[in-house]
């Protein structure tokens, strides 16, 4: 009777799995316009709280998602080419010498409390604020240049002037950073109260932004609700498709859901309007796509890339004569040729990837470089550089000049699944060269300490968080940076290229030209695909399902879903049968 | 008895403190803190780690921390998260009424459904009911409780009967008590089950055999020899014997109230501290993991006290011992 009856029970849930997490077609989906896409409402799921209201201790991605609705910046960066355009500024003058850039504000702008904005809550939240020893500002380091802060001042009520020790190119970008009201927050500035002010706990009238957006209600765990700020002032130069007061929205809708396959599911019943779409998880959605009302649209590669480097720190506690293959160009050459990249796309990211040929995504509109060389799986090349740099191979092994078998240890964090698989992937593809490679996933924290204090790995696959301005790679590119991995902390170049690379990011960061500036980023790019520190690998395509309910949707791989939240409309309803 | 129970007590706050330190020194031993996360974090810079460091207050000795921690403890005060830069007491206090709803409704729907039907089960033994509900609790204890979880979100939604995770429908204020009451009950519906399900098959196993224990026992055969009425035999003689070694279990059971739901909150999306707690876990916001480890410590502590005094009033041969 036991074995009969588990059996029966099982054949009783076949085929409700059977049809697949896409769901049945018993029920239909249908839409009614609405007579005007505006005063809608937008629904999507968020994975987690976020952690607090205050912009400037704001650290993970939820919490700035969040924010990003209700807060602006000085400038903002076009989601659809990357430019730096105004945004509570309306323009802004940069002096012959590259040190000091006069910001005017737009006029009549106002916190959502209806006090108006005026330069000097531009110049507290910098000087009393970020640059304030006292406040667990995370972004302060992108504020600053060689660790000195701007220089803030306001000449009038709509003019500010920040004055910077060198010409900083990339203070266009980082000023998009939140400007806070100075009548709201002084007080707990000056009582030191500042770290815990604005957090969840406050009551959401009490957060006040310029954004397009302001937070109605938050029920922690479960969602929060945004509603329309009626005194929101677009920024200048915004194509407006309804000549109608921004935003076009009446409500925006987060619910706080922790799980990936609930948010999918809950995106198949018509729960919420938008999802973003993992690669695997592509096939079950375009079937259901038709049924259900919704689109999938792929934005090209994602920001999110993974490369391969080598640890080549003469004074690492690995042994010296790995340290001297991984100080050899020919030999990570040869490592980057033997890497089949779209097999790694079409295991990994179900086809939906693209390969990453140098340290700046081809996402990145503005500075990509084209002409840098790219890696194509080559094996016959592998062997032939290996041979050119002194290795052999006898019975399938791979020996160096002074007979050491090459097997390496190749390092990664537990926490990607995907990175694992990779890290398998490029085990087998080594093998064939003789290279053995043994895979060692360790948990993200043993893997930093590893990587940044002991220096005890051999070879690392990871990722690291890109940025628009090419400069945000300083840290990791320039022989100084704390996180040039391959050879932390330098005192000095240790070879003639790093040393080349150090200066063009020296002239880089001081041009304010885009022209000029790509040209200098440009070479860096050659270089780092010639030298090959790093061998960048793949990215996966940023995917995201869109209900046919919404309209104002313009993905792109920079915005990223959304890019401008007041431009949104609901054209109709979804009704489900 | 009163003095059995305060030492009682005593041992409690002993073992209390050693859960804590044990805690903190594991969280200690971990590789990295809260901060790793941003160590390799190109735009963070380690000066600014290191200040933030100090601020949190991550940089002092363990031993220091510990003491700072212990002393603001006695004060009521659990410390502040990192992450949340709120006081780790209003995180708890928001979550674990939500939890509790839960799990209560989980463990009433458990065990006020397995007892009477394994009282039913073992009375009609090898009976088809007894033989069908056996084969359910097999498989109500092989299918891992997530796995229940994600079964019942695909039956949701498939059926639209029952809402897709979370706790509540965005309402518009304007609804009344009633039907926000309604509307949390259907919540709660499916994740309360799920959890149930789980514990059911222990249960009903662990009570059946107890029972049938207690019926082959000679001083059943008396009591009916003796002609006492069924139901002074069954409340008497039979289950009062039958429940004695569930009443321990059930004192567990009172220690996971807070942190047994985990999987089934993150799968449904119940806002409560098991998903709270892991994420404070992942991210090491250690005041915050002290806090639900010692509420979690607090609690099973209460829970085994209870359940020994439950005992001593059940058992008379515990009463003897004391």
């Amino acid at each position: 009777m036991g074995p009969r009856l588990i059996l029966m029970v099982l054949l009783l849930l076949v085929p409700a799995c059977s049809r697949g997490g896409a769901g049945g077609t018993d029920r239909v989906f249908s839409l009614v316009p609405r007579p005007s896409p505006l005063h809608g409402r937008l629904t999507f799921d968020i994975l987690s709280d976020p952690k607090t209201f205050n912009p400037a201790l704001a650290q993970e991605t939820t919490s700035t998602q969040v924010l990003g609705y209700l807060f602006r910046g000085l400038t903002r960066v076009s989601p659809y080419d990357g430019q730096i355009k105004p945004d509570l500024a309306e323009g802004w003058k940069i002096d012959a010498s590259g040190m000091r850039v006069t910001f005017t504000l737009e006029k009549g702008v106002r916190w959502s409390d209806g006090t108006p904005l005026t330069a000097r809550d531009v110049v507290f939240t910098f000087n009393r604020i970020y640059y304030n020893p006292a406040v667990a500002a995370a972004v302060r380091d992108i504020l600053m240049v060689d660790g000195k802060p701007f220089t803030v001042r306001a000449i009038d009520d709509r003019t500010v002037i920040f004055e910077t020790a060198k010409p900083f190119a990339p203070l266009l970008e980082e000023l998009g950073v939140e400007i806070l009201p100075e009548h709201l927050l002084s007080k707990a500035v000056d009582a030191g109260r500042f770290n815990t002010t604005w957090s969840v706990r406050t009551p959401p009238s009490g957060i006040v932004g310029t954004g397009p957006f302001l937070l109605k209600r938050y029920v922690p765990g479960q969602y929060l609700l945004l509603v329309r700020n009626p005194l929101y002032t677009p920024p200048r130069g915004l194509k407006q498709p309804i000549p109608a007061d921004l935003p076009y929205l009446d409500r925006v809708f987060l619910r706080i859901i922790p799980n990936q396959n609930s948010e999918l599911l809950r995106f198949l019943a018509g729960k919420s309007d938008l999802i973003g779409v993992s690669p695997s998880q592509v096939p079950v959605l375009t079937d259901a796509a038709a049924s259900r009302a919704f689109r999938l649209l792929v934005r090209g590669p994602s920001q999110t890339e993974t490369f391969l480097t080598f640890n080549e720190n003469l004074k690492a506690p690995i042994p010296s004569y790995k340290v001297t293959w991984f100080r050899s160009r020919r030999f990570r050459q040869a490592i980057a040729y033997a890497i089949d990249r779209n097999a790694l796309i079409n295991v990994i990211y179900n086809g939906l990837g693209a390969p990453i040929p140098g340290p700046v995504s081809p996402a990145n509109k503005i500075f990509f470089d084209p002409a840098v060389h790219r890696y194509h799986h080559d094996p016959d090349r592998s062997r032939t550089l290996l041979a050119e740099d002194g290795f052999v191979r006898k019975k399938g092994r791979l020996y160096d000049a002074s007979g050491h078998r090459v097997t390496i240890l190749l390092m990664t964090n537990t926490e990607s699944p995907e990175r694992i698989s990779m890290a398998q992937m490029i085990q087998a593809m080594l093998a064939p060269l003789g290279i053995r490679v043994r895979v060692v996933p360790l948990q993200f924290n043993m893997l930093s300490t590893m990587v940044l204090s002991s220096h005890q790995w051999e070879m690392l696959l990871f990722g690291l968080t890109g940025t628009l301005d090419p400069h945000g790679n300083a840290t990791v590119w320039r022989s100084s940076g704390f996180l040039h991995l391959w050879n932390p902390g330098e005192k000095s170049p240790s070879t003639p290229w790093e040393a080349q690379v150090d200066r063009l990011f020296d002239q880089g960061v001081a041009t304010f030209d885009v022209g000029r500036r790509k040209k200098i980023y440009d070479q860096w790019q050659e270089i780092a695909t010639r030298e090959v520190p790093m061998v960048d690998l793949v990215s996966p395509d940023a995917i995201t399902a869109v209900r046919e309910t919404l309209g104002g949707i313009h993905p792109t791989p920079l915005g990223g879903v959304i890019p401008h939240i007041s431009l949104v409309t609901q054209k109709a309803r979804l009704v489900i049968r | 008895m009163i003095r059995a129970l305060l030492l009682r007590l005593s041992h409690m706050l002993l073992v209390l403190l050693g859960i804590v330190f044990l805690s903190f020194v594991m969280m200690d031993f971990a590789p990295g803190d809260f901060l790793s996360q941003m160590a390799l974090n190109p735009q963070i810079s380690p000066r600014v780690i290191a200040s933030l460091k100090e601020q949190y207050g991550l940089g002092l000795p363990f031993f220091t921390q510990f003491v700072h921690w212990m002393r603001a403890l006695l004060h009521g005060n659990l410390g502040y998260s990192f992450s949340y830069h709120v006081p780790v007491s209003d995180l708890i206090a928001q979550r674990v009424p939500m939890t509790l709803l839960l799990t209560v409704t989980a463990v009433l729907v458990s065990w006020g459904a397995a007892l009477p039907l394994a009282v039913f089960g073992a009375r009609r033994e090898g009976g088809l009911f007894d033989r069908t509900l056996l084969s359910f609790s097999y498989l109500s204890i092989s299918v891992p409780s997530f796995f229940l979880a994600l079964l019942g979100l695909l039956l949701a939604e498939k059926t639209g009967w029952f809402p897709i995770g979370g706790a509540r429908s965005a309402l518009s204020s304007g609804a009344g008590s009633g039907e926000r009451l309604l509307d949390l009950v259907r919540h709660l519906l499916l994740p309360s089950l799920t959890l149930a399900l789980g514990s059911f098959g222990v249960l009903y196993r662990l009570m059946r055999s107890s029972v049938l224990e207690v019926l082959s026992q000679p001083f059943m055969t008396a009591a009916r020899g003796l002609g006492l009425r069924e139901r002074v035999i069954f409340w008497r003689y039979l289950f009062r014997n039958a429940v004695n070694p569930l009443v321990t279990l059930f004192g567990m059971e009172l220690g996971g109230l807070l942190s047994g739901a985990a999987f089934t909150e993150m799968i449904f999306g119940w806002p409560g501290m098991g998903r709270l707690m892991l994420h404070a876990v992942m991210t090491r916001d250690l005041y915050l993991v002290m806090g639900g480890v010692l509420m979690g410590a607090v609690l099973l502590l209460l829970g085994n006290l209870l359940a020994d005094m439950m005992l001593y009033l059940l058992d008379p041969r515990v009463r003897e011992r004391t």
